[in-house]
């Protein structure tokens, strides 16, 4: 009787352990997507202005210019801050450009793309900035965090995409790997993500009246010309002989993936998606190719001081613009004779970002493991000397003692006068939305 | 390369572990009698069930697969008190691309007299932690395990010795949370919460 009931239970179990007997696998995917959004050309061309100083929300490069700091608010426009104190920075005034991701500064003229136009807008009075100057259609499209922007010449608009965040639960089957899309373009590249810094460079022209800018902008002010890469790969000339008025003189093509430009004896470095090119530009509105040092697609912000440049490669995994690098290090190269340059040393390197170098002390943004100071007084022999693990760091420029530092979640500044040390001296916090 | 030692590690300990749970087997079988109070359950079978795909971003559903999965454990306790043993569960449930390690606290009871040369009926319980230990995980994937749960019925029948051969039918929860994240702009991560609901199905011995 006992074995009978017992026979049915079991029985009883496996029937219902049949009916329900299955996997139940749910795949939450969080990703971010692109919603279009139109700017009409004339609405473009009529907001440059000052506003009321708003919170960073969505940080871009950062740029110097004397007692002022310039953050780039991702296709907003530009934070001023009055840096005068460094341990208390003052946000002054917001300049409104739709479509803002470079910038260089001359003077009083703050020169920045626009969408498809270059601006040149008189920041005497920041609170109540003007525009001065404009070159319409400069730029064919462009890139701003990683999304692209086209002009539509039938609507007159200007297609722009912005983020957003999508969150999406489904059943899947419980074997399928989860997904893993790598699509997409370098996480590292400056319209992104921006990078390190340019030092001043001695014996430039006209250094006092342009400012610092970071060692992967695409603007770079040297000889009365401002050079801007476009996204077309050209190297832009614009001639601001008379800052108010610039002028595009010529373009110049440089070749596949360029990222960054800065000056240098004479010289431009274009800092390329497969290596470093170098131009000279003796002759501002004619420079022409001397050399180039390839090394494996990757991206690159360059840094260079005392005939060595610095140059970081970052491993990302994707297969977009910047491929699949293979390595995260940082390559010293020797740039004394600058129709050969060679490489000398790599590092090995987490996840570098931008750097910036002053006097022998390099600062390496390792993006999301924070930042790192270096001893580099020594190339050869480059040693670490501290690092922030608790920030996200993009960019950095160091200029007279006083690191300024753009990450994720905001602007720090940093006092390394110290050499073992570097001090935080202040903070404007990234308010997240 | 730390974090790879310590997996090999883990999985040495694993495979000890289960030898030393053997070796308690074979070293209990020569002076065993019934007066003894260590009760061994080592059974292997699979577990049964079915997988499908319900949804998916263009919305049709995948046809229903039927699943086997391999699955090991032992069961090694203590006499409590007559026909009821309490004791620790191990063993590892092979579920597609993932393994599962369940260490479970696990019950045994049993039907009939111990000394019984008749087919016994008995029932199992056991509930723990399936541990992932076994699983390499790729960049930026983290795994980790959660409860399972295993009831089931079985019939033992005497061998004439003192060890029994075991058929046991029952049921088995197991769970897993699969985290992967990507460092590119688009910024995806997902997370798979997987449930096995699978019937087990067991041969092996007890003692």
């Amino acid at each position: 009787m006992k074995h009978s009931l017992l026979v049915l239970l079991l029985g009883m179990l496996c029937l219902t352990g049949l009916s329900s007997c299955h996997d139940n696998c749910k795949q939450t995917i969080t990703y971010r997507t692109t919603v279009p959004f139109n700017v009409s050309l004339e609405d473009l061309r009529k907001s440059v202005k000052s506003v009321p100083v708003t919170d960073l929300t969505s940080t871009g490069k950062i740029y110097v210019k004397g007692n002022y700091l310039f953050i780039n608010e991702l296709r907003k426009g530009i934070h001023i801050i009055d840096n005068t104190n460094t341990s208390s920075p003052v946000q002054v005034a917001f300049i409104q450009i739709p479509g803002n991701s470079d910038m260089a500064v001359y003077g009083n003229i703050l020169y920045a793309d626009s969408y498809l136009d270059f601006v040149a807008i008189d920041i005497s009075n920041p609170t109540a900035v003007k525009e001065v100057g404009r070159v319409q259609g400069a730029f064919k499209n462009g890139q701003i965090d990683g999304i692209y922007w086209y002009f539509d010449t039938y609507r007159n608009t200007v297609v722009d995409y912005q983020w957003k965040t999508v969150i999406e639960t489904r059943e899947v089957d419980c074997d399928g790997q989860p997904n893993n899309y790598y699509w997409g373009n370098c996480p590292n590249c400056l319209y992104y993500d921006m990078a390190g810094a340019q030092i001043p460079v001695s014996g430039a022209n006209n250094a006092s009246l342009a400012g610092t800018a970071g060692s992967t902008a695409r603007f770079a002010i040297d000889k009365n010309r401002l050079y801007a890469i476009s996204q077309g790969d050209e190297m832009l000339l614009f001639n601001i002989n008379s800052p108010n008025q610039p002028v595009m003189e010529s373009s110049v093509k440089l070749g596949f993936g360029i990222e960054t430009i800065f000056p240098y004896k004479d010289h431009l470095f274009v800092g390329t998606t497969t290596g470093l090119q170098i131009w000279n530009n003796l002759d501002p509105k004619k420079p022409y190719f001397v050399s180039r040092l390839e090394h494996a697609r990757a991206c690159d912000p360059v840094v260079v001081e005392n005939d060595i440049a610095y140059v970081t490669l970052r491993s990302v995994n994707n297969f977009g613009r910047c491929g699949a690098a293979v390595a995260n290090q940082l390559d010293v190269i020797d740039v004394s004779v600058l129709s050969n340059p060679v490489l000398k040393k790599s590092y090995e390197m987490e996840n570098p970002y931008g750097l910036g170098i002053d006097k022998g002390k390099l600062f390496i943004c390792e993006g999301n493991k924070g930042l790192k100071y270096f001893n580099a007084s020594n190339p050869m022999d480059v040693k670490l000397l501290q690092q922030f693990k608790n920030i996200d760091a993009y960019d950095v420029i160091p200029l007279n003692n006083t690191l300024m530092l753009i990450g994720k979640d905001g602007l720090y500044q940093y006092d390394y006068s110290n050499t073992d040390n570097l001090k935080l001296i202040s903070k404007i916090p990234v308010k997240s939305i | 390369m730390i974090h790879g030692n310590v997996m090999a590690m883990k999985k040495v300990l694993i495979v000890l572990l289960f030898l030393t749970g053997f070796h308690a087997v074979s070293g209990q079988d020569k002076i065993v009698t019934r007066k003894s109070r260590f009760v061994n359950f080592t059974e292997l079978g699979v577990l049964l069930g079915n997988a499908y795909q319900i949804t998916n971003s263009s919305g049709y559903s995948s046809p229903v697969l039927s699943k086997t999965s391999f699955s090991v454990q032992t069961f090694n306790g203590l006499r409590l008190i007559p026909n009821l043993a309490a004791g620790i569960t191990v063993g590892i449930d092979w579920l597609g691309k993932y393994q599962i390690l369940p260490i479970s606290a696990g019950l045994r009871k049993t039907f009939g007299l111990e000394k019984s040369n008749r087919v016994k009926a008995f029932l199992g319980l056991d509930a723990g932690y399936g541990f992932t230990w076994l699983n390499d995980e790729i960049p930026w994937q983290t795994i980790k395990g959660s409860i399972n749960i295993s009831p089931a019925a079985g019939l033992m029948i005497p061998t004439g010795g003192d060890a029994f051969i075991t058929v046991s039918a029952g049921y088995k929860h197991n769970e897993l949370t699969i985290t992967q994240g990507t460092d590119n702009i688009y910024g995806q991560t997902s997370v798979n919460n997987n449930r096995y609901d699978r019937m087990s199905i067991r041969i092996g011995v007890s003692f």
